[in-house]
């Protein structure tokens, strides 16, 4: 049947899921889904953030349990999944961060809890190696089991999780994104291992972003958007074009708000940026005044980490950085605050705030020395200074004296926001600026976003919604592999077209 | 991937390996040899023996444990209390209540024990940092010290009692050959039993071992009960070979016994050691007190080195881990850029 | 109304529950959620008071602030770098040497009182220094770089007086034993540094920064805090703190024992947790450090009178360092 393997998919369904829903506060995360797996058979799941690939597989891992729906495993019903009950069922997930011990050798790895023993209690290590090294070869992959985990790289780590799957004897193997920090040489190992699954008959389920792979590897691919199924189907049947037509689809124009600006003077130049670690390699554009630049890439793409290189962050190798012409060194975030940039980073409760001080006191943070002098804190500007915020742009809190923790995360957004309106930021560099937030704070934030763009700042938003950013952003760039893969305006081209230049995987940049 | 360089992993590379983690035993052996040239008592058969090895052995005894707490990204401080009150108790226990010598001593070791499930018991099940656990239990083990045994000191312990001290077997002192059995122990668990295998996998990464249905609070547990155990021995020979109990025993040891730990290889953060390095780690310290003491160097720089030799081994081990996250970072970057 | 028992505590919750309740019940509830420790203190009080006839004295409670001043003082300093989320166990001897040196070489060396001075508080500043800089440069765990330094500056006392027992300096007897309007000086100055480390944690930007960097580094670098550089002041603050509670203790003291100063520097960590600090950094106050140090003087006061025996005071103490953690440690566990 499908691509040039000499394996077909058996009939046998390994799992049936029927009518799965399941809502958290605000957002309804999967709506009446079917899923099925067949045994030997490689099943992509795709569709954008957000779309409920992850709440499904958590389900299917017994993390979540469902609000309604049943699940099978290989024909049984099983009424309350549970991540134990969904292991010993022979069901394993692989995810980005590996769950793996970076102290323990290979072998150590894959046997963690299950050690074979000597008569005498100890490890029976030659037993644990020889294993190892038989499961691997299963895989076609020949291994040192001693090796420490740690010494060895990416692509290996990640072969020792699908092997440490096999050594629990798992019917279906979940893969999410599996390729995203691997190299070419480390993915067609991968996909080697992948097919060596297949032939024992192992369903799995493949998570990617990336077309080239979804057709390489995958028998069946199910999309999903907002939370439905928008179709199952054979992959045989199927273009890229399709495939991309049924993630996007049409999205709700209420969902996103935007006002006209005429863009004025350049604010902000990089040219020739390159990051120590090469993650970010040559990367120039320009910003103006009233502009919001989007930038789209996949994990390791380097479009997060160019962000982190105007927050003086990452300070970067070699190229300059120039606000309203005049270059500046970003070797600390303190440089960058001084030369008006703004870093709202994707994770707020771990970078973007201090959870534990109030509201009051996260806005001024940066600007302490600005409001008082000597040193001595002046409250009364602190005060009116965050109170002026608070109002302006409608944080909800008890009081400015509320610690942040207890905020929404909208809310807890807009303070991170408020700081830097106070600190009089002329750019603000925007990572996931709605991830998690529900739908009428993502309207509320828009609006911030509109407005400060209105009146006169720039700003540089990152997202991994494609969607997003074409209805926000005057422009969008794209990123591969730590350079800039093209430029697109939002008027002139559609989702299909930036996706594709997304998701062409590293092989096609060579043609 | 360098996969070549991954195979050719012989039992001769693995041994030149160890030799090369092993830098602590260089040290040993170079301090040795610097000791030797400068003073000619230092390579004499009783200064080894009774200056050296005698009190070397009662505190390495102390860092087979701590090798198991520290790699399973603990802390115990309240070793040192711990001796003085777990032999106290034994001994009194001999004086007053006229048991037998065996009995006492076995008393001694059921306090130590009891004393490592308290530890235990308020950082597994309440989960409070081990530092001050164990901070709030020297405490609490020195007052009880001193309560159960007043102010009197007592000297002129039995003579079964003292030869665990002052005694020796085959010529070698009797702690000197405990230990060594006790390192051949303590290395079978660590190195070759899930007791070390999930002590290092607990300090390396807690969660995943959890995950992988590993009962990490049974085997800290266990961890913290044998350096208890081990605690009240050293307690017992110290005891035993100074003939007092005294308030004062094991004041500072827990010092020594990290220090020892951690120049012997075991890594602050978790996840890797070696018992027998935390046993030379511990020889190394007093070899190079005894022979500032040669010197005529006085006994008190002891604690100055020892401080000053905890934060230079902090940092060779930064420095270490450093060079080899840059050689990983440029590894990296020549993979990016080889593909571009 | 007080700033400082925002950023300690989580209070503020009651306002958004909507539930209204007597303003007594609620002022009741927001007192012991706040300030649990004060109220553990006026209990301990209370109930010593009716154990013994003596305890509630003027001369006797006067007698037990006398005792916890020099502690409280160490503590105050141990706080700076609790709230900003390290510890500080090397106090004790920096404490010890300070004195030692104080003492000797005015005695010894017939150095003039300001120069002995100048040296023992530059104890505090060297120390305070080496422990900020290997922290921030090598990134380790402050536990074992202070209990290193710990050892170093008990060794260098042991070294300079061995057996020896310098008497005080004259002119810290004022200090340490005098009186203003009856009240004993040690008191005055704890007082005195209470309210001027107060004003610096709750008034001062560097006070801002040690709840923001120890409630969350990594956002506190990305608010253009320099995390190294502060952090560093604290330790120099925390050693500096240490030095000038050792002429105080000099000026209590006869003479001064190469003990001196030893404990501390498990009781004063142990005086603000016990206060109610958090060990994990970002929350804590100075009246915690106050509260703690009465507490743990309290105790000892209270066990001197009702048992003959000191030692309990030492088990005393390590079981409140237990028992409190425990607390926080659980209350912590609770609200996340």
């Amino acid at each position: 049947m499908a691509g040039a393997q000499s394996v077909t998919p058996t009939d046998v369904l390994l799992v049936e899921m029927r009518g799965i829903s399941k809502s958290f506060p605000g957002v309804r995360a999967l709506d009446n889904v079917d899923f099925e797996l067949r045994a030997g058979e490689v099943h992509c799941l795709l569709g954008e953030n957000g779309a409920g690939k992850s709440t499904l597989i958590k389900i299917l891992t017994g993390v979540y349990s469902p609000d309604a729906g049943e699940i099978r495993i290989q024909g049984q019903r099983i009424p309350h999944l549970t991540p134990h009950l969904a292991q010993q069922r022979g069901i394993s997930a692989i995810y980005q961060d590996f769950d793996l011990v970076p102290s323990l050798s290979i072998a150590e790895n894959v046997f963690l809890g299950r050690e074979p023993l000597t008569a005498y209690g100890s490890v029976n290590r030659d037993e644990m190696r020889a294993q190892t090294r038989v499961l691997f070869e299963g895989l076609d992959i020949k291994v040192n089991p001693d090796a420490l985990l740690s010494s060895v790289g990416v692509g290996l780590q990640q072969l020792t999780e699908i092997v440490k799957a096999l050594s629990r004897n798992s019917k279906i193997v979940i893969m999410d994104e599996p390729t995203t920090s691997l190299n070419q040489v480390e993915v067609q190992r991968l996909f080697a291992a992948v097919r060596a699954l297949k032939e024992q008959n192992i369903a799995v389920v493949y998570i990617s972003h990336r077309m080239q792979e979804v057709f390489g590897i995958g028998d069946r691919a199910t999309v999903l958007r907002d939370g439905r199924i928008v179709g199952t189907e054979e992959l045989e049947e199927l273009t890229t074009e399709d495939l991309v037509a049924m993630m996007v689809g049409r999205k709700l124009q209420e969902r996103y708000y935007k006002e006209v600006v005429t863009p004025g003077d350049t604010v902000l130049e990089l040219s020739d940026i390159t990051t120590a670690d090469y993650v970010v390699r040559g990367v120039s554009f320009r910003l103006r005044r009233g502009e919001i630049l989007g930038v789209a890439g996949l994990r390791r793409s380097g479009f997060k980490e160019v962000l982190r290189v105007m927050a003086g962050v990452v300070p970067p190798k070699t190229g300059t950085v120039k606000i309203n012409d005049k270059p500046v060194s970003l070797l600390t975030p303190r440089d960058a605050i001084e030369a008006g940039i703004g870093y709202l980073p994707e994770d707020r409760k771990t970078e973007g705030l201090v959870l534990s001080l109030a509201v009051k006191n996260n806005i001024v943070l940066p600007i302490l020395p600005r409001l008082g002098r000597w040193g001595l804190t002046n409250a009364g500007r602190e005060k009116e200074t965050a109170g002026h915020y608070v109002r302006d742009l409608e944080i909800r809190t008890p009081s400015m004296y509320q610690e942040t923790e207890f905020l929404s995360g909208g809310n807890q957004q807009k303070v991170i926001m408020a700081k830097w309106l106070a600190s009089h930021s002329q750019v603000l560099l925007f990572d996931e600026p709605t991830q998690g937030i529900d739908v009428g704070a993502k309207i509320e934030m828009y609006k911030l976003i509109a407005r400060f763009v209105r009146e006169g700042g720039a700003l540089v938003m990152v997202s991994s919604e494609i969607a997003e950013l074409m209805s926000i952003c005057d422009r969008i760039l794209v990123m591969r592999d730590g350079k800039i893969a093209g430029e697109f305006e939002p008027g002139t081209t559609t989702e299909e077209q930036v996706l594709q230049v997304v998701a062409s995987s590293t092989d096609t940049t060579h043609e | 991937m360098n996969m070549n360089a991954l195979r050719t992993n012989s039992r001769w590379t693995r041994a030149r390996r160890w030799l090369s983690d092993m830098w602590i035993l260089w040290v040993l052996i170079g301090l040795m040899v610097v000791m030797s040239f400068l003073s000619p008592v230092f390579l004499t058969a009783e200064n080894l023996l009774e200056n050296v090895a005698r009190p070397a052995s009662i505190v390495a005894i102390i860092t087979i444990g701590m090798t198991f707490v520290i790699t399973s990204r603990g802390l115990d401080l309240s070793v040192g209390s711990n001796a003085a009150l777990s032999s106290t108790i034994g001994i009194l226990a001999v004086e007053a209540l006229h048991l037998p010598v065996p009995l006492g001593i076995v008393l001694s070791l059921i306090v130590g024990l009891s004393f490592g499930l308290v530890n235990a018991f308020f950082i597994t099940k309440i989960r409070v940092a081990p530092f001050i656990v164990t901070l709030g239990m020297l405490s609490i083990g020195r007052g009880l010290t001193l309560a159960v045994s007043g102010t009197s000191f007592t000297y002129g312990l039995p003579d079964s009692y003292r030869d665990w001290g002052r005694g020796s077997i085959l010529g070698l002192p009797t702690p000197f050959v405990i230990l060594i059995v006790l390192w051949i122990v303590g290395v079978y668990l660590y190195s070759y039993t899930r007791i070390g295998l999930y002590a290092r996998s607990l300090g390396s990464n807690e969660s995943s071992t959890r995950r992988a249905g590993i009962n990490g609070d049974a085997y800290k547990t266990l961890y913290y009960a044998f350096i208890g155990v081990l605690a009240a021995l050293a307690g017992v020979l110290w005891s035993a070979r100074a003939n007092t109990i005294s308030v004062t025993t094991g004041i500072g040891t827990e010092l020594d016994v990290i220090a020892a730990v951690i120049i012997g290889g075991t890594s602050l953060f978790g996840g890797a050691g070696s018992v027998t390095g935390s046993i030379l780690g511990a020889f190394a310290l007093v070899v190079l007190t005894n022979g500032l003491q040669l010197f005529g160097i006085n006994t008190l720089v002891q604690r100055i080195v020892i401080g000053v030799v905890i934060i230079v081994a902090l940092a060779v081990g930064k420095v270490r881990s450093d060079r080899l996250t840059q050689q990983r970072g440029a590894e990296a970057a020549r993979m990016a850029s080889s593909v571009g | 109304m007080n700033e400082q028992a925002n950023n300690a505590t989580r209070g503020g919750l009651t306002s958004t529950e909507g539930v209204s309740r007597h303003p007594v019940i609620e002022f009741i509830t927001r007192f012991v959620r706040t300030q649990g420790m004060l109220l553990v203190l006026l209990l301990l009080i209370l109930v010593l008071s009716l154990l013994h006839p003596r305890f509630f004295s003027p001369r006797n409670l006067t007698n037990i602030a006398l005792q916890s001043s020099v502690t409280a003082i160490v503590a105050m300093g141990v706080t700076y770098v609790l709230i900003s989320g390290g510890i500080d166990l090397s106090v004790g001897s920096v404490v010890g040497l300070s004195a030692v040196l104080l003492a000797g070489l005015t005695q010894f060396s017939g150095w003039s009182e300001w120069s002995a001075l100048l040296v023992a508080l530059s104890v505090g500043l060297v120390f305070g220094t080496i422990n900020g800089l290997i922290i921030t440069r090598l990134k380790v765990d402050s536990i074992v770089v202070t209990l290193g330094t710990w050892y170093i500056a008990r060794g260098l006392v042991q070294l300079y007086v061995g057996d020896k027992t310098p008497t005080t300096p004259p002119f810290t007897e004022f200090l340490g034993s005098g009186r203003v309007y009856d009240i004993p000086m040690p008191i005055l100055i704890a007082v005195g540094f209470w309210i001027v480390s107060h004003f610096i944690l709750t008034r001062t930007n560097l006070g801002r920064y040690c709840f923001a960097i120890g409630g969350n580094e990594k956002a506190a670098r990305l608010s253009g805090v320099n995390v190294e550089r502060y952090r560093t002041i604290f330790f120099i603050m925390c050693g500096l703190y240490a030095s000038m509670a050792a002429i105080v203790m000099t000026g209590r003291l006869f003479a001064v024992e190469a003990g001196a100063g030893g404990g501390l520097e498990f009781a004063a960590p142990a005086a603000a947790v016990v206060g109610g600090t958090s060990l994990y950094g970002g929350r804590g106050s100075m009246s915690n450090a106050v509260v703690g140090a009465l507490i743990m003087g309290v105790i000892a006061n209270g066990l001197n009178l009702l048992t003959t025996s000191f030692y309990w005071q030492q088990v005393a103490v390590g079981a409140v360092i237990i028992l409190a953690v425990s607390v926080d440690t659980l209350r912590r566990r609770r609200t996340t």
